[in-house]
């Protein structure tokens, strides 16, 4: 176990050293010249150039990608004298357009993500769970055709409609407070706030998602009915409650863990139309603010890395768990 | 039980031998899905009027880009019930601009498909490739495909995509290869194709996997047909069914992304219009004008999902573990 696990964790590191090395090198090479575009009105060589050196953009690229791996482990500061700013570690950079350390505009952005991606996970794996073992169990009857139903709709509709459409129905119904609306306030200071900004967010995501869960529990469910030892623990007499708990739902769910965890982390790095549909302040509406309004390259270069390490690390995770949980895969 | 036993015997010899091929075996599934036929007719359907959208507006005698101030009141909305549905007009007017909605939605629904159909097919295609030839081969070059796989998949490619079509799009146009929204739409491709693949060649390689270890390619191999041979006349003649199902799969996905992309503000732009575009700026007018709301995201509805439950129905005939009847 412990040899897979430094393996693994190896593997994970390498991956996640490319995928930064990849997304420096994607950034450094766009026609974008961030001096250039953070010099104002009054531009002209002389202010880009000072802009170029201020930035540390006047070095080769794998000088700058190492200054920014250093920037993660220690301070880091920019320019001399009166100009001068630091961003303490870890840190991601520095936004030029809004005068912050990127670490700082994530640390305000994950709990708005966090919040969602965590009460949705939960809601869409209830629902999509739950239909998944009704249809099963009621394989040709009418809730198994509702079940098909709710799929098929589920997988159909983009989620930024499924937003939309659910916005307006509540603000159609007053559910929607305009002053109110995307606010963000901390579930340990006011809970019901925090109830408020999130419920139709979460059901919105919910909805979206658990519809290939309903479809992946259903097949799994039934597939695993079929099985020997599910038989066998019938002719034992257990009852088919504890057969469904203690047998079929147990090697059934075990296959979601890997799709749930994948999907987890990928809401973790910022679902960004939801966060920008309705209103969130969370690392999705972070990063497309950060390329619409005025291409700040280093809150984009930061919030793809997150992202992609937020990937990773839920494949090392999910792996470890899954060799704990399944008895058949054998590690070594 | 003498009589049934007889029956039986009188059957097997009176019944003609029908031979049937493989197409008509999955035809002849497909036409008894129902559902299936429906939603096929219904797909068929928005793909004509996708392509005759030329000759429909001349019949209309509407023009995309022209606006009707006179189907607007003062306030720039609708004149009339139902966003101004009329003979002139089947699906009203856009509020503010006043372009003919029908036309909108007529081009829109073209330039979403063919950005889909194309991305579908540099996608699944570049996966089969791929997927065939590392499946086939093995050793090495799977090994070192597969990483570059997990690579991939493991990329923020909805933040990628939304980063990089703004600086390609103004490269592509330095580059002088075409301007405005050709360029955001071979971006929009190029984009879908590049993050799309990996999944598919993942697919396809394990299909190939297990095909290859049947009996007819060891015959093969074992007559001393070439690799090539073995991959173009054996392998990929048994991997056609699963390119329709996962084409007709894929199609739906890149419509809804293309949308999504594009009420995002990274996707096609003004004087075009399509499904986003119209979304996002029916946001601003749908409390006093519902309507232009409503028929942009019915009639991106009935698409994708017709197109999924096409998609569907095909993979349920093409299956070959179903009963052949």
């Amino acid at each position: 176990m412990l040899k897979f696990l430094a393996k693994r964790l190896t593997a994970t590191v390498v991956v996640i050293g490319l995928i930064s090395i990849s997304v420096f090198l994607i950034f450094s090479y766009l026609p974008m010249d961030p001096a250039a575009l953070t010099c104002g009105k009054a531009c002209n060589p002389v202010v880009i150039a000072a802009n170029r050196h201020r930035l540390g953009l006047d070095v080769s690229v794998p000088v700058q990608y190492g200054r920014f791996v250093k920037g993660l482990f220690v301070d880091r500061t920019w320019g001399e004298g009166a100009a001068k700013f630091s961003c303490p570690a870890p840190g991601f950079g520095y936004s030029f357009n809004r005068h912050e350390c990127v670490t700082q505009l994530i640390k305000e952005a994950f709990p708005v993500t966090f919040s969602l991606a965590i009460g949705s996970f939960i809601l869409w794996m209830l629902l999509g769970i739950s239909f998944g073992i009704v249809a099963a169990r009621k394989q040709g009857k009418w809730q198994d055709k509702a079940a098909t139903a709710f799929v098929v709709a589920g997988v159909s509709l983009p989620v930024f409609v499924t937003a939309l459409l659910t916005l307006l129905a509540a603000s159609k119904l007053g559910l929607v407070n305009p002053i109110e609306f995307g606010r963000w306030v901390s579930p340990f200071t006011d809970p019901i706030g925090w109830l408020k900004t999130f419920y139709l967010p979460w059901i919105v995501l919910a909805l979206f998602s658990s519809a290939s869960y309903t479809r992946f529990t259903r097949s799994n469910v039934i597939e695993t009915s079929s099985e020997d030892y599910i038989r066998t623990a019938r002719a034992k007499g257990l009852s088919e409650k504890v057969i469904l708990r203690k047998h079929t739902l147990r090697a059934a769910l075990a296959p979601l863990l890997t799709l749930a965890g994948i999907d987890f982390a990928v809401l973790l790095g910022g679902a960004i139309f939801t966060e920008t549909i309705f209103n969130l302040p969370g690392l999705g509406r972070l990063s497309i603010n950060a390329v619409l309004t005025d291409y700040d390259l280093p809150v984009i270069l930061a919030t793809t890395m997150l992202a992609a390490t937020l990937v990773v690390v839920m494949n090392l995770i999910v792996d470890v768990l899954y060799a704990y949980l399944d008895p058949r895969v054998r590690v070594g | 039980m003498s009589q049934l036993a007889a029956t039986g015997e009188e059957l097997l010899i009176d019944a003609p031998v029908i031979q049937r091929t493989q197409r008509q075996i999955a035809w002849g599934r497909f036409k008894r899905n129902k559902v299936g036929v429906l939603a096929g007719c219904v797909a068929l359907f928005f793909v004509a009027l996708a392509i005759l959208a030329p000759l429909i507006t001349r019949l209309l005698g509407v023009n995309p880009t022209d606006t009707y101030p006179k189907a607007l009141d003062p306030y720039a909305m609708p004149i009339g019930k139902f966003g101004g549905i009329s003979m002139a007009h089947p699906l009203g007017v856009e509020p503010g601009a006043g372009r003919d909605l029908l036309s909108l939605m007529l081009y829109g629904s073209r330039l979403s498909f063919s950005i889909g159909a194309l991305a579908s097919v540099v996608t699944i295609g570049a996966g089969l490739l791929i997927g065939v030839t590392v499946g086939y081969f093995r050793g090495w070059i799977d090994a070192v495909m597969g990483r570059i796989i997990d690579f991939l998949l493991s990329f923020p490619s909805t933040f990628l995509i939304i980063a990089l079509s703004l600086p390609m799009t103004q490269r592509i146009e330095a580059m002088g290869i075409a301007r405005d929204n050709n360029a955001r739409v071979i971006v929009l491709v190029i984009v879908f194709s590049f993050f799309g693949w990996p999944y598919w060649a993942r697919l396809f390689r394990s299909q190939t996997f297990s095909l290859r270890e049947r009996d007819f390619v060891m015959a093969a191999q074992a007559l001393g047909a070439s690799s090539r041979r073995i991959v173009t006349k054996e392998l990929l003649p048994n991997l056609w069914p699963t390119v329709i199902v996962f084409l007709s799969l894929s199609l739906p996905g890149f419509l809804g992304a293309e949308a999504a992309f594009s009420f995002l503000g990274v996707g096609v732009q003004a004087p075009a219009s399509d499904f986003g575009l119209v979304l996002s700026d029916s946001i601003n007018f749908w409390r006093n004008d519902p309507t232009y709301l409503i028929i942009p995201t019915v009639y991106l509805l009935v698409i994708v999902l017709a197109l999924n439950l096409l998609g569907d129905a095909i993979r349920d005939a093409l299956d070959p573990k179903a009963s052949p009847s």
